[in-house]
């Protein structure tokens, strides 16, 4: 890996930090946008529903909120190490992958669900804790990732 | 990975099921049934969603007002929430042919019909006599002007102002289903196919009844239905037995049945149309729990569409003093 410079070993730690945060927050971008445009749609008809919504809406933006913690993780993890070898970038790097690729991923998915939610919502404001169970349940696999990642990320030593 | 495109509607979907709950129901239209005269029948009406429209009309006999007033206003709504105002425009091509209907018969017969135009289509409606006369305009489809001449050549043909209403009912089937199936709405260009197969069967119907040929029934029937035109063509022959055995494995099956007993039983043929509008309606219901997809608009336009008639149904009665009961059988079941 000469050719990638002496560095490459740090590179590769930071390239799996930034996908953590980068395709979680992808994916929470896109959930949370799909939820917003149901809230506002229902909204611009009925302003009553704010309280709600909110947190049905709020739901997908978890993903993008553990992307970061493992960026972070990653870069606390890396704060005095002096040489990080290609061994332990490529390391980082693919106990990156469960957060950011379960974050990209449920984070869609949860958006829908939670669009969907919002419908139920409308026509039974009184079933208002369930409907927040169905978005909850996709968070666990967010969750999974997460865990995943920071149990590997851990497991790598300097 | 792709993101379904079916997620631009999401903000248009949760706008509808918020106006979905301030549909008519059935409690309400009741209510409007029960009311001693047309004027409380009206005041019932403005307690709900058409309270604007309601309070603007002179009285009970201005209801067509407020129907039409409602309905436009439905129209331009969806056209501001959809990515897409194609979805709309399919719904007011009917406007459309109606309105070249009334130029087409008014300038046949040197005639002033213009009070009989709805204003709600695509185009125009005072533009229509110059899109029978094939001035090209702007902003008008190509289409219509292919309508129109074929239907003047129709005219021209037998001298009978029905023909029109046969050639054009034909055209706007065909086109808005071509237009469905063009811009990707599965959902749509099934129901129009139910909506043509469900008007072919009332047609053999009517046809058998009156003792109609084949030539008769032929010059009736819509394109674009699931039954094919042979078939309806073969049924006219047979006993009315044989027709409902001829439907019992489609799904048309308990209209066809039901709709044939009533008319057997002399009830006339209002049994067959309700249990076909119900068909439709049913058909509507079955995808508006779609969280995602123009489903849930169609829905709603079509519900809107059925509440507007079924209005019009009660403040006829009431204002001709028909009884309560027979105007409750007239009423059509809802879409949500």
């Amino acid at each position: 890996m000469e050719w990638l410079g002496i560095n490459a070993g740090l590179g590769l730690a930071i390239l799996g930090a930034a996908l953590a945060v980068f395709l979680g927050g992808t994916g929470s971008s896109i959930g949370v946008g799909i939820a917003g445009q149901t809230s506002a749609g229902i909204m611009s008809e009925d302003p009553e529903k704010f309280g709600k919504l909110l947190l049905l809406q709020a739901l997908p933006g978890t993903q993008g909120v553990y992307g970061l913690l493992i960026g972070f993780w990653i870069l606390i993890r890396l704060t005095g190490v002096e040489v990080v070898t290609v061994d332990q970038g490529w390391q980082l790097l693919f106990a990156c992958l469960p957060a950011a690729i379960n974050g990209l991923m449920s984070g869609i998915w949860q958006g829908k669900v939670s669009a969907a939610a919002m419908n139920i919502i409308v026509k039974h404001p009184d079933a208002s804790g369930k409907a927040l169970i169905l978005p909850a349940m996709v968070e666990t696999y967010a969750i999974f990732g997460l865990l995943a990642s920071l149990l590997l990320t851990n497991r790598v030593v300097f | 990975m792709s993101i379904s495109h079916d997620s631009r509607y999401a903000y248009a979907v949760g706008r509808i099921r918020v106006l979905e709950t301030r549909l008519l129901d059935m409690s309400k239209l009741g209510r409007m049934v029960e009311a001693k005269s047309a004027d409380e029948a009206l005041r019932i009406l403005g307690e709900t969603e058409y309270a604007d429209l309601v309070s603007r009309a002179a009285g009970p006999q201005d209801y067509a007002a407020v129907t039409a007033g409602e309905i436009t206003r439905v129209y331009s709504l969806m056209k501001k929430l959809l990515p897409d105002e194609a979805l709309v425009d399919l719904f007011l091509i009917k406007y459309d042919i109606h309105n070249m209907k009334v130029a087409l018969k008014a300038q046949f017969q040197g005639q002033n019909f213009e009070h009989l135009f709805i204003d709600a289509g695509l185009v125009p409606a005072k533009l229509m006599p110059y899109v029978c006369q094939q001035e090209k305009l702007q902003g008008v489809p190509p289409e219509y002007y292919a309508f129109a001449s074929a239907a003047a050549l129709a005219y021209e043909e037998s001298k009978d102002p029905k023909v029109i209403d046969l050639v054009l009912d034909r055209m706007q089937y065909s086109h808005t289903a071509a237009m469905a199936e063009k811009h990707g709405y599965a959902f749509l260009a099934r129901f129009l196919a139910s909506q043509a197969d469900l008007a072919n069967i009332r047609s053999l119907v009517r046809t058998k009844r009156l003792g109609r040929g084949r030539d008769y029934l032929a010059g009736n029937l819509l394109p674009g239905g699931t039954v094919p035109q042979a078939v309806l063509l073969e049924a006219l022959t047979e006993e009315w037995t044989a027709i409902i055995a001829r439907f019992s494995s489609s799904p048309y099956q308990a209209v066809v049945e039901q709709g044939i007993n009533a008319l057997l039983e002399s009830r006339g043929l209002t049994m067959l149309e309700k249990l076909s509008d119900g068909f439709l309606a049913e058909l509507s219901r079955s995808v508006r729990f779609q969280a995602f997809g123009p489903e849930p608009v169609l829905n709603y336009i079509l519900a809107k569409e059925n509440e507007v008639r079924n209005i019009r149904i009660v403040m006829l009665g009431k204002l001709n003093g028909v009884p309560n009961e027979e105007i409750r059988e007239r009423l059509r079941e809802g879409y949500a």
